[in-house]
């Protein structure tokens, strides 16, 4: 799942996803944290790439929000965001993300974190 | 110009140079000043975010039609002219001024300070005039169009 409220940012995420010609199936995406929620409640999910800066709720209340979640607190969470602050990002680090990457990214860096956080896949 | 503003216009024009061409695939140059657009006639878009912290400010961005197209176009793999890219296309630029905002204040101030971005909003076009009168201007040409970008610290 790709949360981010500019659809730009999630066309591009997705397309960069893709291109590191990992096995993906589905890519769902969610403008906020809120719709992120609604929409987990009732599709599984292998790994949420997530905004901070969102309306509504944003990537810190979203993480809260999933590890309040038995049935996500599992789920694992990369922050994508352009926050630079250390202590903001020791703060989502504490709170169990798997990963942070700054914008803009490379498509390197999104394979990476996923073969890192969801292990390496044949083929 | 005093030595802080100085550096504050050399390290937005760097950040926004290398945004440019890292987010958005765009190779950007500094603009003479006697290259720059006549403003009564520049169809031009802007975008704003604002910040609060450790410091508050401003940034904006300002663009003609063809080269937000082409922005959004780079970003998303689709046809420059193409009506994704034009629909697209304001908020592609206010991403990218999400990205240059972020990316500058960690020049400037840092991995310590706390800072809050808000949201990208599309400017209202009679804040061209002010925002050139009232900020620190830095002036790029990219693909051939010109670009503005104004900071207020």
């Amino acid at each position: 799942m790709v949360v981010d409220d500019s659809e730009t940012i999630r066309s591009v995420l997705e397309r960069t996803i893709r291109m590191t010609k990992l096995p993906v199936d589905r890519i769902l995406e969610a403008p906020n944290g809120r719709v992120a929620l609604t929409r987990l409640a009732d599709d599984w999910v292998d790994i949420v790439f997530t905004d901070l800066n969102m309306p509504e709720m944003n990537g810190m209340e979203l993480v809260d929000a999933m590890n309040a979640d038995v049935g996500l607190s599992d789920v694992p969470v990369v922050v994508v965001s352009t926050e630079g602050s250390r202590a903001r990002i020791e703060s989502l680090r504490r709170k169990g993300i798997q990963g942070y990457l700054r914008k803009p990214f490379t498509p390197e860096e999104i394979r990476d974190i996923i073969v890192e956080t969801l292990g390496a896949w044949d083929g | 110009m005093g030595s802080r503003e100085t550096n504050v216009i050399d390290c937005a024009a760097a950040v926004a140079g290398r945004i440019l061409c890292d987010g958005a695939f765009v190779f950007a140059d500094p603009l003479p000043a006697e290259s720059t657009p006549d403003i009564g006639g520049w169809e031009a878009i802007g975008v704003e975010l604002t910040f609060a912290g450790a410091e508050s400010g401003a940034v904006s961005v300002w663009a003609g039609r063809r080269f937000i197209s082409r922005v959004a176009a780079n970003m998303l793999g689709a046809d420059e002219g193409g009506e994704r890219a034009r629909e697209e296309g304001v908020d592609a630029l206010g991403e990218l001024l999400n990205m240059i905002v972020g990316n500058l204040l960690t020049e400037l101030y840092g991995t310590e300070p706390l800072f809050n971005l808000g949201l990208p909003r599309e400017a209202k076009r009679n804040r061209l005039a002010s925002d050139l009168s009232e900020r620190e201007c830095i002036w790029f040409e990219a693909e051939g169009e010109p670009v503005l970008f104004t900071v207020q610290l």
